[in-house]
């Protein structure tokens, strides 16, 4: 079979080869310290998004917010339409407009606004976030839902009010998560 | 043989008619609109409604721009089976000819809701209602609950009565009267204005004013905002239909107006629609017994 030296040149170096390859995949999976590593950085990665995210909001939003503890509630709805010219979609409006309407006593409206900023940005429901809005979520399910959930006993056949129900039950399991 | 030719041609020409528009029958459905600014934009906004409710209906459907003031007697008349009105009008012809309750129109922020707003100019000096004394303000018409109604309760409530306080009020005239009131105190000409919220945020949202222009003194509690009723006259299942057709409505459902297809919803600037109760109406019926107003008003 190996009938010259060329013939055992070649499969030598085919045996290095081989053995190399086992080397190298062997040692390719992520070791401890890859592993640490790789999970720092995600965790920084996350740290710097919230930090983003957090110096947007307040970049963008603190007229709004200023203008909300200040009592000034009208004026906050007017700011936040105005913010949604330059900034449609954007999850933070949903989210205090749900806020100032719930401050309002708007509680239907809140529940509709509070979900769709919470479809938009989980965030707000994750205890752990920086981002997290739970007591506010909280407050417009408990004083909201039962007021809306008695309107469609009186109107069960008026589809709006069902909707802002299923909003409220949305929020609501939100905010009991998934299972553990 | 025959018999196979005779079936074809029955079941071509039901293929050919089932693709034609169902002919409209019996006598016109008359739906009065109240004038919101002018009779030519409310037939803008509403005759593609009104197409689509005669499609849904399959009867013609008349639409008729009617003054707010003269909308009560026309109604008394006969004129209308249908109103389109705000909710001071809804409550005025319940109270007085028992209208029937159809369905609210949703727009903005408070959806089937609005409130009334006194609104200066950022940089005045007027802080309070108090501070009113001796200024001039402009309310909007004055059948209007969140234009006028609302910001007059407001005031009584705060203890403060326009008519011998104020220096002097004006009412706008023409059209496009809500926002005449802002502009009148965006431009300096009234100290205060009583603004409803939804011009308020309508025109910020278009960018005709900006939300730092205005300070809020008061804004009323929210009232159901513009309202469609049935006559008593008008059949109670046709009344049912007239009303899933417009809860049926959504932003993508479209008609045929003059050879353009055109949105419903965003011709008539309406989000939606949404049955409320009588009873939801109660703040407006306090208001206007405090007020004075129709249909309680009192000499």
């Amino acid at each position: 079979m190996l009938r010259d030296r060329f013939d055992q040149l070649m499969m030598a170096s085919l045996v290095v080869v081989l053995l190399f390859m086992v080397v190298v995949m062997v040692g390719a999976g992520p070791d401890e310290y890859n592993r640490e590593n790789s999970a720092i950085s995600r965790h920084l990665e996350r740290e710097r998004l919230y930090k983003a995210r957090v110096a947007f909001i307040e970049r963008h939003f603190s007229p709004v917010i200023a203008l909300r503890d200040s009592g000034a509630l009208p004026e906050a709805l007017l700011k936040l339409e105005e913010l949604q010219r330059t900034l449609p979609g954007e999850a933070h409006i949903d989210l205090l407009s749900g806020d100032i309407l719930l401050r309002m006593g708007q509680f239907d409206r809140a529940l509709t606004k509070l979900a769709a900023a919470v479809r938009r940005n989980a965030d707000y429901v994750d205890a752990a976030s920086p981002l997290s809005q739970r007591p506010l979520l909280e407050s417009a399910v408990t004083e909201g839902l039962p007021l809306v959930r008695d309107r469609l006993r009186s109107q069960p056949d008026s589809r709006s009010v069902a909707q802002v129900v299923k909003d409220g039950y949305y929020l609501q399991s939100r905010l009991a998560g998934g299972c553990e | 043989m025959k018999y196979l030719l005779l079936m074809l041609t029955f079941l071509l020409t039901g293929a050919v008619l089932s693709g034609c528009e169902q002919p409209l029958e019996g006598p016109p459905i008359r739906i009065g609109y109240m004038n919101c600014n002018s009779v030519k934009e409310t037939m803008e906004r509403f005759q593609p409604l009104t197409a689509y409710l005669q499609q849904q209906l399959g009867r013609p459907v008349e639409a008729i721009p009617v003054d707010t003031q003269d909308l009560e007697s026309r109604f008394a008349a006969g004129e209308f089976d249908f109103v389109h009105g705000n909710s001071l009008l809804y409550v005025i012809l319940k109270e007085n000819h028992d209208l029937q309750l159809v369905a609210t129109e949703k727009r903005g922020q408070f959806g089937s809701r609005t409130a009334g707003a006194i609104i200066v100019r950022r940089d005045s000096p007027i802080k309070s209602l108090k501070d009113l004394k001796g200024k001039r303000m402009i309310f909007g018409p004055q059948l209007a609950p969140s234009g006028y109604m609302a910001q007059y309760d407001l005031m009584l409530q705060a203890g403060f009565d326009p008519d011998r306080e104020l220096d002097y009020y004006a009412l706008p005239r023409g059209t496009f009267k809500h926002e005449k009131v802002i502009y009148g105190v965006y431009f300096g000409a009234f100290d205060a204005a009583a603004a409803p919220a939804l011009d308020l945020e309508i025109m910020t949202r278009e960018g005709k004013i900006s939300a730092d222009d205005f300070r809020v003194l008061a804004q009323s509690e929210t009232i159901p905002y513009c309202t469609f009723g049935a006559s008593k006259n008008v059949d109670s299942k046709l009344t049912e239909k007239f009303r899933k057709a417009l809860l049926d409505l959504t932003p993508e459902t479209t008609v045929e107006v003059d050879g353009q297809r055109l949105k419903v919803l965003d011709a008539a600037w309406i989000d939606g629609f949404e049955t409320l109760l009588d009873k939801d109406y109660d703040p407006i019926r306090v208001m206007a017994k405090r007020v004075n107003m129709p249909p309680y008003q009192e000499f």
